[in-house]
């Protein structure tokens, strides 16, 4: 029972719930730079979760108890994941031995659900058509998932996002990898898909993509904010293990204190602001596709993701 | 530096993403420019060959793909696209770009199962599937599309893994039959040419005619 | 120096339609086809003296001459010697031709010149070139009368016989990976040990070569170009060009000791009765004469195959039976190219009372078909009746039934089709206007072939009997 590990896997916890909303503020300012507009501080989104918590709940006739608890299982299902995922550190935590990568997709895939379920428990028409437009896509998406973690699999030997972290770090090898790189590749296409960037949806007044936002039509007061802080909690760990496990892995200090971990919370954050600025650059630049094209989107990202599993068997190059 | 085997898997990895592109893009004008890419790909990878292999043969052959499949072709092809500017887009292609990335992808998987299960004693390599697997696209493409462009487009990437196989297959593949097969293939594509530009110029085929060639 | 018979025969057999297609296309029509004329009767002649004398050998490392080779020879020239004359009479009425006449004759030219050049090469590459060459000729051929059909089966035609000889270009890489030799003559004098490379080639080599030679699955082309072309084009491709095709397979097979790998013979037997098989029903359904003059020929190439796996005494019969309905099948397309040009139409049901109308090509007709079909005496009964003998010696009854089953739905399926539009009298439903009498003048090449194609049958001439001997004994059969 090290205090020290413990201290880091609080440290770590706090760090995914609280930096959330900085980085989705974050984004939306540099979006709105390049529109030319000043946009909203970096910091509102701390206060659109203090102004949600004030707010009284409506509950629609008709819908159940999942429609309150779904927001609730989904954000502790998002925080365990925080756990799970090297995020601060590039060696387990303690609480990382509770699931693997797989398991963490998993997780993805239950809060997932449970969201699109509490949408049809809601009995509103919009809530039923986002509901319907993100498990189409979705059919598409999970696989993609799957195959991702099943890729890193193949290169390590194992389902443990830490041994990959460490195995990339050190190794230029199998970094370049033509397996590495598609599922790199794969894995943004996706990562633009999940978090609801252009090309595939875009956030705003003027668009109804009506994928993200579509769910969480119904939901009020506090369940509004904590369904809120799940969409920022998704992509704040979609960008983390993006950055630590496949594109950026190298830097983390291994010492395990917890000096060592607050300096990993720096370059986390610098490689998160790097992130977005490419993220924000590609938004600028691209231009939103139709919906039924998204299914193309995603199985391009599909084809690349298997065809990383494929140039593995194929040419026996980790 | 890359071992030789390295160099070659990784040029044999960009030409099957090329292929991949070729059959899921509903364009046509992307796909001139990328199967020139991919015949530079295999050129490069001749190159490597040749230059791993000390064997002039080799860097001929190289230097011929470049000319003729990188060049001379693509600017053909192109000066049709101009001409014929509707032809731009495949339309019923456009609705099945997920299927047909789908088929792509599970065609690559199934050939190279299918190499392993015939072949792979013969060809221990690790990329040696990939020319069959190249191959097994292009067929694809014939089958799936119906532009006469994009056809041809197809019967260049079949020939670019026949020479993919040669390469990998057998090295000492006689120049000279090399040679008079790209000159075949550049008939095969000035016909194909010829034959496209009257398809467009008499237009699709109504109802009764394309009775006539059923059955 | 003189050089000796066989090398001269071998240099006017490449020099003459070459020449011819290079100086055909002078601008002036009638002195184009008298070159075109003259190009093919030489070749003709120096096929023949070359097969008097039984010609084998090699000369330099790219050239060699068989009995076999000798004897395809023989067929390719005097088929690309009657169409060659026919095509005058045919080419006056098409009315927009997409070539001129220079042309037409050129590329009729070049496209015998590829099928001579395939058969005589000794290395299987050059066997590959030339086989694809005739692609590229043939192709703009196949659009002569510029109708939308045409350009479609002849785009149809260039992909899918294009693509399959890619696959056949794969079999003779993995070939020469794994034998290090591409020459036929020196590869069936020493076969290599059976290895999966090997077999695999000559799988591939099936389907990418039977692609040409019309083999189901792959025959989708065959219809829409013999139906399309111009009637002397169609006679070249049933009679010449699908035999050359199976041709170039042979020697890929040939390079297996006998005997052959069951799995390998097995699956060649397959696809040439499927072939005939499927060949044979669909001949049921056509409604263009042409057309199912093209199943017909499908089915005969279906019972090649299939005798070929069967070997022993079915290969004299394969032979045979090639080389007769080569001459039926010609005279076949020419008769049809005369209803064609007197009435107008290719549907069957809008032709009737031949009989009446044109009574030399209906007479000519009822002949071929008979002649095609294998009835006795023509050559081609005995060649079928020689594969299903064989089949019958190897034990293998199935194969034996389902080509007597073919044949005879062929028989039946074909004959009364032609039957009825020469004997069938008018009932008002005959398209083409009441011109007066038809000139049947083409009508002698018709004649000639099929009398050859009966002669066959009589087998009363000894030199092309014996000619089949020596080149069944390079196949590794037995005569009777």
């Amino acid at each position: 029972m090290d205090p020290t590990a413990q201290i880091v896997n609080v440290l770590q916890a706090l760090t995914v719930l609280l930096l959330a909303p900085l980085i989705a503020g974050i984004s939306a300012r540099a979006k709105a730079w390049t529109e030319s507009r000043r946009g909203p501080s970096v910091f509102q989104p701390y206060r659109d979760l203090a102004k949600y918590l004030r707010k009284e709940t409506l509950i629609p006739t008709g819908a159940s108890r999942l429609f309150v608890g779904a927001p609730l299982v989904a954000f502790g299902a998002y925080l365990l994941i925080a756990v799970v995922v090297p995020i601060i550190t590039p060696y387990p935590i303690p609480f990382a031995a509770t699931v693997d990568f797989l398991g963490g997709g998993l997780l993805f895939g239950l809060a997932g659900t449970l969201t699109v379920l509490a949408a049809l428990d809601a009995g509103s028409n919009y809530t039923a058509l986002g509901a319907s437009r993100s498990v189409s896509f979705a059919a598409l998406g999970e696989p993609t998932l799957i195959i991702v973690f099943f890729a890193v699999a193949v290169i390590t030997g194992t389902n443990n996002p830490y041994v990959t972290n460490n195995l990339l770090a050190s190794s230029t090898a199998a970094y370049l990898s033509p397996t590495h790189l598609l599922v790199t590749a794969a894995f943004f296409l996706l990562l633009l898909a999940e978090t609801g960037k252009l090309p595939v949806e875009s956030a705003g007044l003027m668009e109804l993509g009506m994928l993200e936002d579509g769910r969480a039509f119904e939901h009020s007061g506090p369940l509004l904010g904590i369904t809120r802080w799940n969409g920022w909690l998704k992509q704040f760990l979609l960008y983390s293990v993006f950055l630590n496990v496949f594109l950026l892995p190298w830097g983390m200090v291994s010492t395990p204190t917890v000096g060592g971990a607050l300096e990993n919370l720096v370059l986390l954050f610098g490689k998160l602001l790097l992130l977005v600025a490419i993220v924000v650059l590609l938004e600028a630049t691209i231009a939103k596709v139709r919906l039924f094209k998204f299914r193309d989107f995603l199985a391009l990202s599909f084809s690349l993701a298997v065809l990383s599993v494929f140039v593995y068997a194929v040419l026996g190059v980790p | 530096m890359l071992a030789s085997e390295e160099v070659v898997a990784l040029v044999g990895v960009g030409i099957l993403l090329t292929a991949l592109y070729l059959q899921a893009e509903s364009f046509v004008a992307p796909l001139i420019p990328t199967v020139a890419l991919q015949s530079l790909l295999l050129a490069f990878l001749l190159g490597w060959l040749a230059w791993t292999e000390r064997s002039v043969d080799l860097a001929i052959v190289a230097g011929l793909i470049v000319a003729i499949r990188a060049v001379v072709i693509p600017w053909v092809l192109r000066r049709q696209i101009r001409a014929f500017r509707w032809k731009v887009r495949e339309l019923h292609a456009a609705h099945r770009v997920t299927g047909h990335a789908l088929a792509a992808v599970a065609l690559a998987v199934i050939g190279w199962f299918v190499f392993q299960e015939t072949l792979a004693p013969a060809f221990p390599s690790p990329a040696a599937a990939l020319p069959f697997v190249l191959l097994l696209q292009g067929l694809l493409m014939l089958a799936t599309r119906s532009n006469s462009l994009v056809q041809v487009i197809g019967y260049l990437e079949l020939e670019n893994a026949i020479v993919y196989a040669a390469a990998l297959f057998a090295s000492e593949f006689p120049l000279f039959i090399e040679v008079v097969v790209f000159l075949d293939v550049l008939g095969v594509v000035l016909v194909g040419i010829i034959l496209s530009i009257q398809r467009d110029v008499t237009g699709t085929l109504e109802e009764g005619q394309e009775e006539a060639l059923s059955g | 120096m003189i050089p000796s018979a066989p090398t001269a025969a071998l240099f006017v057999l490449l020099a003459a339609p070459a020449s011819g297609a290079v100086l055909a296309l002078v601008p002036h029509p009638r002195v184009s086809e008298w070159i075109a004329r003259l190009a093919a009767l030489a070749s003709l002649g120096a096929a023949l003296v070359l097969l008097v004398t039984s010609a084998t050998g090699q000369w330099g490392s790219y050239l060699g001459l068989d009995p076999l080779s000798d004897l395809f020879l023989v067929m390719v020239t005097s088929i690309y010697a009657t169409s060659t004359w026919y095509s005058r009479r045919y080419l006056r009425t098409v009315a927009r031709p997409f070539l001129t006449i220079s042309t037409y004759y050129a590329l009729l030219a070049s496209f015998a010149f590829a099928m001579v050049a395939t058969l005589v090469v000794s290395d299987l590459g050059l066997m590959w070139i030339g086989i694809e060459a005739t692609t590229i000729a043939s192709a703009l051929l196949v659009v002569l009368e510029r109708k939308p059909t045409s350009v479609e089966a002849a785009w149809r035609y260039t992909i899918i016989a294009s693509a399959g000889l890619t696959i056949a270009l794969f079999a003779l890489i993995l070939l020469y990976g794994a034998t290090g030799t591409l020459n036929a003559f020196s590869l069936a004098a020493h076969p290599p040990a059976v290895s999966l490379p090997i077999e695999m080639a000559v799988v591939l080599a099936l389907v990418g070569y039977g692609t040409k030679v019309g083999l189901f699955p792959m025959h989708t082309w065959l219809p829409d170009a013999h139906s399309e072309a111009p009637s002397p084009v169609s006679a070249m491709f049933s009679g010449v060009l699908l035999p050359t095709a199976l041709y170039a397979f042979l020697r890929v097979y040939r390079i297996l000791p006998s005997p052959v790998p069951a799995a390998v013979s097995d699956l060649v037997l397959s696809f040439g009765l499927l072939t005939a098989l499927v060949a044979a029903f669909l001949l049921q359904r056509q409604r263009s004469y042409k057309r199912l003059l093209a199943y017909s020929s499908m089915e005969v190439m279906g019972l090649a195959v299939a005798g070929v796996a069967i070997g022993g005494i079915a290969l004299y019969g394969v032979l045979l039976l090639l080389v007769a309905h080569a001459f039926a099948k010609s005279s076949a397309f020419y008769c049809a190219g005369n209803v064609l040009r007197e009435t107008g139409t290719v549907r069957i049901d809008e032709v009737r009372d031949l009989r009446h109308r044109l009574p030399w090509t209906g007479a000519a007709w009822v002949l071929s078909g008979l002649g095609v079909t294998g009835a006795p005496p023509f050559g081609t009964f005995l060649g079928e009746l020689l594969i299903i003998v064989g089949a019958i010696a190897t034990g293998n009854i199935a194969a034996a039934s389902v080509i007597v089953v073919a044949v005879l739905v062929a028989f039946l399926g074909l004959n009364s089709q032609i039957g009825r539009m020469v004997f069938g009298s008018r009932e008002g439903a005959v398209a083409g206007s009441d011109a007066p009498p038809a000139s049947e003048r083409g009508m002698a090449v018709a004649y000639l072939n099929i009398g050859v194609a009966l002669v066959l049958g009589v087998a009363s001439l000894p030199y092309l009997s014996s000619a089949i001997r020596a080149a069944v004994s390079v196949l590794g059969g037995s005569a009777p």
